[in-house]
């Protein structure tokens, strides 16, 4: 209810609510006549049922009879001011209401989960025909030593270059612990996504990646952070995957895109029985722009 | 279905066995003790083996709302969850307002938090009564469904919507659409979007809390599946149903955990906007504040939302005269619908700092600290974008998405009150950071649980906090900092446990920048203490920062200087510095004393997303406008209790 009050202050809304107490005024006065037929509110059962439910639903419990009755009271107070409010038009021109009125037909006029199953042909044509969005992407791992920036310059490439001696001279498959500086990111990579990679190291740190040797020590190359001597471990390549790998994305794309399709199909035909007319004159049918 | 090869570290996590979290989410704190068993220190040859600690941060939200919530629908929010998740986890989307957007980076998690109130829970109670089927054409497509034939049927509804020819009773048909209520359709879109390994989807809503005017909202957030979410539905506040007093709200979370058997926990937000009512010391509802209070709050209340856009709520420059970093994004004129003003000291109930401070006090008196909680940021946009980088800011609601004149409106205006917040004060902030051990539902909620968390104002650095008795200066100097401190202390949200006779609590400190954001300034430690004679106190200690910068005559460490050049709204890394490590000792220790401690990383200035959009769109803003900032992050504190 946050911006309920923003809504209110809406002079078009004053004009609007004063309008109506006015009028409501009048007819309640107007109206106090005991001989006039009086509208019924009827309380099936199913409507109490249904009101003990979403009470127990929430507390975990029954009501008791006098929650029970609570309850039935608040119902027939908002039916009778929900049935007066409608009589007075007060649902019309109210924004919140008219947005929430479309929100609900968008609800119920939703594809429902039948309409949303796709058989392995349906998916494989859209996988062909979406192979960039399901490509996998090349993947690396590796090790790398971190040099500080704080001593950039040309004695931070003289030491770069020292380090990475040292490291060439290591055995295989270590990391000597006494080399480089202390850091955050990690000493060693899993096997990891390039745009993984970028999000930890910077986008130019992860392309420079894709030229290195592997099981090499290598570098010194820079990230925002300073400059890294790396070792690539392992690398795989990028590919088009075949369904059965992403057959679960491919699904949710396909419906998400369904029932996108779904609602402005249901849209047209709601709009189909419309003749909208523009403050030129001119008409626009929806034959001749909304129609597919 | 999981894709666990494609997160960052995730091949790493795998080999990860996450079941000893259980035994400190148990047991509400992590002491020294429980520490040592969840990151065993004993060493290892290969130090990268048998590491069950977190490596990275998740970087999430916690708290967006969507079409489904009221207030953003009536805005013109047209994104409903499953759009939300979809941005959230990298993919382009199409804004309310018509306009691409893309986060710069996917987020690793979501809470789709709507408001409870007005959600729509009915439909699915409704459907299937007798009643709804005793319409031919209602039965005859009920019918349809029961025998697979659902989608005919589901055409021939629509068809038959389009035709006016939809009988009244048949609004909820069972296997439609409109027959799930929102709430439902909420679990739905978190359970197709939950992916283990790669994208966490919570199931969550907001409790909205809001009589007078005075913002007590809370987010409650579901470590379970749908299975367990949808056998209830939402806690709301409008009577008879629902309450406006938090302590229903606890009531209603057990009564959750009872039935299902699954856990949930809630995250207060906005004390700026509570009118001093959301960190009360005397009384609540009426009620003094008793031991059942302090116990039942610090069970389920385990985090505080202290940044988010309507307002920064760490501390207040009025609550923290001395600290010259408080004055940040402060939200201070009024309640949350303006209806009344502030007073000075209502503020005191209101900050996530005083309120650390009041909980030590409130120990004493109650046996439990009340506001023993971690620190995380979010959102709180009413748009589905989780949008906060200052330069991709995709604002607070439909209205505040990008345009020409976003920074030239009022945000609430009450001329009764004064109380008068404009558009531009609204901050691009903020996200939550979760060291978990996965990115799954249990492991990310776990490590919400033991307040492993910081928040963020926006960017998504990386911080470290560890405190403990032997941390030595050279254990900054070790490569693998992350390692030392679980080994030789506790993380954030920890206890320091029982004072070595003779010894101050140590802290391991670090904090590495955003791969694309701004350098940092510097590493601060808030700390909090009570003393003998029951009064608080706070200090702001400086402890590592960029340069050769040198503490002044009152200890405090100059300005990082400025490269922002608000015109054209750039700045440029050449002051700061990439990553800050550093070991501290606090050196006005005394182990007579309650204490808590927590850090504080701020970038160097840049452009706030006004700066942005002035450059954008050519607009003048506002005088009085702020062009510029040092955002920050805030991590969970350490707590520190004396035995007695």
């Amino acid at each position: 209810m946050t911006f309920l009050s923003k809504i209110l202050r809406e002079p078009l809304v004053h004009f609007v609510i004063i309008g109506a107490a006015v009028f409501g005024l009048y007819a309640l006065m107007a109206g106090g006549n005991q001989d006039e037929p009086r509208d019924k509110i009827v309380v099936t059962e199913g409507r109490i049922e249904q009101l003990a439910q979403v009470f127990a639903k929430t507390w975990q419990r029954p009501p008791t009879r006098e929650e029970l009755r609570g309850l039935i009271d608040t119902y027939i107070k908002e039916e009778v001011y929900y049935r007066e409010a409608l009589k007075l038009g007060l649902d019309r021109d109210d924004t919140l209401i008219r947005r929430r009125m479309q929100q609900k037909m968008e609800f119920v006029t939703e594809p429902g989960d039948a309409l949303l199953r796709a058989d392995d042909a349906a998916l494989q044509a859209f996988l062909d025909a979406h192979k960039a969005d399901f490509r996998v992407e090349p993947r690396i791992a590796f090790d790398q030593i971190f040099l500080n920036p704080e001593k950039l310059g040309e004695a931070a490439i003289a030491r770069a270059e020292q380090t990475l001696e040292i490291l060439k001279a290591s055995a295989p498959g270590e990391i000597p612990p006494d080399v480089g500086d202390p850091t955050l990111l990690p000493a060693r990579m899993p096997l990891s996504p390039l745009s993984g990679i970028a999000s930890n190291f910077g986008a130019t740190f992860a392309a420079n990646l894709t030229d290195l040797p592997e099981n090499e020590w290598a570098g010194p190359i820079k990230s925002p952070y300073g400059l890294h001597l790396v070792r690539v471990t392992k690398r795989i390549d990028g590919y088009d995957p075949k369904l059965a790998e992403v057959r679960d994305a491919v699904e949710q794309k396909w419906r998400t895109e369904k029932r996108d399709e779904f609602r402005d199909q249901a849209y047209d035909q709601l709009l189909a029985k419309y003749e909208v007319i523009l403050p030129s004159g001119k008409a626009v049918s929806p034959e001749s722009e909304a129609a597919p | 279905m999981p894709h666990y090869v494609s997160s960052t570290f995730a091949a790493a996590l795998m080999l990860v066995a996450s079941t000893s979290f259980v035994a400190a989410q148990d047991s509400g704190m992590l002491t020294p003790e429980e520490a040592a068993k969840l990151y065993p220190g004993k060493p290892l040859y290969s130090r990268y083996a048998g590491r069950d600690f977190p490596t990275r941060p998740f970087f999430g939200d916690t708290h967006l709302h969507t079409s489904f919530s009221m207030d953003a629908g009536a805005f013109g929010a047209r994104l409903g969850p499953r759009d939300a998740y979809r941005f959230a986890r990298g993919e382009q989307v199409t804004s309310s307002s018509g306009q691409p957007v893309k986060l710069s980076r996917p987020l690793d998690f979501l809470v789709v938090a709507d408001h409870s109130d007005n959600m729509g829970f009915f439909p699915d109670l409704l459907a299937g009564k007798p009643e709804v089927l005793a319409d031919p054409t209602g039965k005859k497509w009920y019918d349809m469904i029961q025998s697979g034939k659902g989608e005919e049927a589901a055409l021939e509804i629509i068809g038959a919507f389009s035709h006016n020819k939809f009988p009244d009773d048949l609004m909820y048909l069972p296997g439609t659409s409109a027959y799930k209520s929102a709430w439902q359709k909420t679990i739905d879109a978190a359970e197709e979007f939950n992916d283990p390994g790669r994208f966490t989807a919570f199931i969550g809503y907001e409790w909205t809390s809001n009589t007078g005017g005075n913002n007590l909202h809370r987010n409650v957030i579901f470590r379970d599946n749908g299975v367990k979410a949808s056998q209830v539905v939402p806690m709301t506040v409008y009577p008879p149903n629902g309450s406006d007093n938090p302590e229903d709200l606890w009531k209603w979370m057990t009564a959750y955990e009872e039935k299902t058997g699954g856990s949930v926990l809630a995250i207060a937000h906005n004390g700026n906007l509570s009118n001093g009512l959301m960190f009360p010391v005397v009384e609540a509802f009426g009620k003094k504040l008793d031991s059942e209070y302090a116990k039942t709050r610090a069970k389920w209340e385990r985090l505080y939302e202290t940044t988010q856009t309507k307002g920064t709520g760490e501390a207040h420059p009025y609550l923290s005269p001395n600290d010259e970093f408080a004055d940040f994004e402060i939200w201070d004129k009024g309640n949350l619908d303006g209806s009344v003003a502030k007073k000075k000291d209502m503020l005191q109930f209101e900050y996530a700092r005083q309120a650390l401070k009041n909980g030590l006090k409130l120990e004493q008196e109650l046996g439990t600290n009340p506001y023993k909680f971690g620190l995380i940021g979010s959102s709180d946009a009413h748009t589905g974008l989780a949008a906060m980088q200052e330069d991709n800011f995709f604002g607070k609601t439909t209205p505040q998405e990008p345009g020409p004149e976003r920074m030239k409106k009022a945000f609430f205006d009450n001329p009764e009150t004064g109380v008068k917040v404009m558009d531009w004060e609204v901050g691009a902030s903020g996200y939550a950071a979760v060291w978990a051990t996965e990115n799954t539902r249990e492991s990310i909620w776990d490590a919400m649980q033991r307040k492993e968390t910081y928040a963020t104002t926006g960017p998504r650095m990386i911080v470290r906090f560890f405190g403990g008795w032997d941390f030595e200066p050279r254990d900054a100097e070790d490569r693998l900092p992350a390692h030392t401190g679980y080994s030789k202390g506790v993380p954030m949200g920890g206890d320091l446990g029982a004072a070595p006779k003779g010894k101050a609590p140590t802290f391991l400190v670090a904090a590495l920048k955003d791969p694309i954001g701004a350098n940092l300034d510097r590493y601060q430690i808030v700390k909090g203490w009570l003393d003998a004679n029951g009064e608080l106190h706070e200090k702001v200690y400086d402890v590592v920062w960029s340069g050769d910068r040198k503490p002044g005559d009152d200890g405090k460490v100059p300005p990082v200087g400025n490269t922002v050049d608000v015109a054209n709204a750039t700045w440029t890394n050449t002051i700061g510095a990439p990553e800050l490590i550093k070991v501290w000792t606090d050196p006005d220790f005394n182990p007579a004393q309650p204490a808590f401690y927590y850090g504080r990383v701020l970038e160097i200035p840049k452009p706030r997303w006004t700066a942005y959009d002035a450059k954008f769109y050519g607009t003048t803003p506002l005088p009085g406008t702020t062009m510029t900032l040092q955002d920050r992050a805030y991590t969970s504190p350490i707590w520190y209790t004396p035995k007695g």
